[in-house]
């Protein structure tokens, strides 16, 4: 023991300066996380490559995993595109103006990172400002809703997931078109929050809730999970219920980032608007 | 002033960092953003030799914070000077003055002459402007840029600071 202490006391002043040391990089790190975006680590080059990589070698042993969500997804696209085609074929939409329908394109991306274990999680993507993603799009899964691009570099994104304390989605609820906010709170990975509906508002249980459309970050329909339990504080003005989130965010590989092509005319709009009043 | 030089230091350490952060800031910069002055590194080069590691050490740290809260970048100039104080007694003995530094109480080019006090600066201030520009890119993919604005930044530094030495400094050497 006294020997320890003599070794301890021979090296103190390098200890002393790792201290040091050690004590500045946690506040670089923890100021980078915080303040800019910018510098933000995932998203930076060169842990974008080594996860790259990683990726590459692990793919390989969720091969059939992935195959038969892909499967999945089909099946149910090739649903919704018969839908779709039987609904044009009555001439529903020919007073809906074409154009409204492509305001969204979708960019195919693959997770290359992705955390769900803290209370502020971020997804990498194999996607960057190369192929135009910009910071602020919306990003969904083969199930719904992922989150949001939150920072851009050349060749990867980061995206902030929908688990993260700070993420608010405008959703509604499918049957009653009652609109509401997602937020998570922290807990599970498999459930969310929707606040801010009212409590006159019926809601049912297994209802879906999908996000509204109003935010332009994501279209419209896109859902985000179903209503699991109802609970209405006595004195509260708002229901808070529970929901299961539609997107397994533990088993996450594909995603589709959601372009959309009128953001900035339509932001504009909004500004001046608010400008004006 | 001159009797108790810890009033000396005191008043050293209050204009270095009051000069650093109010006059230079972030405005006085050349070459279109390659050349930085880090004038405040001067006070910490001529800290006393006598003064132990872990002192300056911390000395450097509470210097290095002060700047880095006025300049927002938490950590990275603290990062930095600790690391010059930690390495400062090794490069005085590499370096080894003819002169000896015995009776020295603190650097100054009137006390140990030109060359050295040049050699003893340059290496200094290189080493903290390398560390705090790689901190501040946080990655390699610049090294280049990086290095070469730590080249031009150390001159730039080495001329302000041989200005203020012929400036405040010089009434030791008439004595």
């Amino acid at each position: 023991m006294y020997r320890l202490y003599e070794l301890l006391y021979k090296f103190r002043v390098f200890i002393f300066f790792l201290l040091l040391e050690v004590i500045c990089f946690a506040l670089i790190v923890k100021h980078n996380k915080y303040q800019s975006a910018a510098f933000f680590n995932t998203s930076n080059a060169f842990s974008g490559s080594v996860y790259s990589i990683t990726t590459s070698i692990s793919d390989y042993f969720v091969l059939k995993k992935q195959n038969n969500n892909l499967v999945e997804e089909n099946a149910l696209l090739r649903k919704e595109l018969i839908a779709t085609k039987e609904i044009k074929e009555k001439k529903f939409l020919e007073d809906l103006n074409e154009s409204f329908l492509d305001q969204f394109e979708y960019l195919p991306a693959k997770v290359i990172n992705n955390s769900i274990t803290s209370l502020e999680n971020y997804i990498t993507l194999n996607v960057g400002s190369k192929d135009g993603v910009e910071k602020g799009m919306g990003v969904l899964g083969t199930s719904g809703v992922v989150g949001q691009v939150i920072s851009v570099s050349e060749n990867y994104a980061t995206v902030m997931s929908l688990l993260h304390t700070d993420c608010k989605i405008s959703s509604q609820l499918l049957n009653t078109k009652t609109l509401g906010t997602t937020t998570w709170d922290g807990q599970s990975f498999k459930s969310g929050h929707l606040t801010f509906v009212p409590r006159h508002i019926k809601v049912q249980e297994n209802e879906t809730v999908v996000t509204s459309g109003y935010n332009a970050v994501f279209p419209e329909g896109i859902k985000i999970g179903t209503v699991k339990s109802i609970t209405t504080p006595k004195h509260e003005s708002f229901h808070d219920i529970k929901i299961d989130l539609s997107t397994d965010f533990s088993n996450l590989y594909y995603v589709y980032i959601a372009k959309g092509n009128r953001i900035i005319e339509r932001k504009k709009l909004e500004e001046i608007f608010l400008n004006n009043q | 002033m001159r009797q108790n030089p810890y009033i000396s230091f005191l008043i050293q350490f209050v204009f270095l960092v009051l000069l650093q952060i109010i006059i230079i800031s972030q405005d006085f910069v050349i070459f279109n953003g390659l050349g930085f002055c880090f004038i405040y590194v001067l006070f910490l080069l001529q800290l006393p030799i006598g003064l132990g590691r872990v002192s300056t050490m911390s000395i450097a740290f509470l210097t290095g914070s002060i700047v880095d809260i006025f300049y927002n970048t938490s950590g990275m100039n603290a990062a930095a000077c600790v690391l010059i104080m930690f390495l400062r007694p090794y490069l005085i003995k590499a370096l080894n003055p003819q002169s000896g530094l015995e009776n020295i109480q603190s650097i100054t080019i009137s006390s140990v002459g030109f060359t050295w006090f040049s050699i003893y600066t340059l290496l200094m201030v290189f080493i903290h402007h390398l560390t705090l520009f790689f901190i501040h890119t946080f990655n390699t993919h610049f090294f280049w840029s990086t290095l070469s604005k730590s080249i031009i930044s150390t001159l730039f530094t080495y001329c302000v600071i041989l200005v203020i030495q012929y400036l405040f400094y010089t009434e030791r050497r008439r004595r």
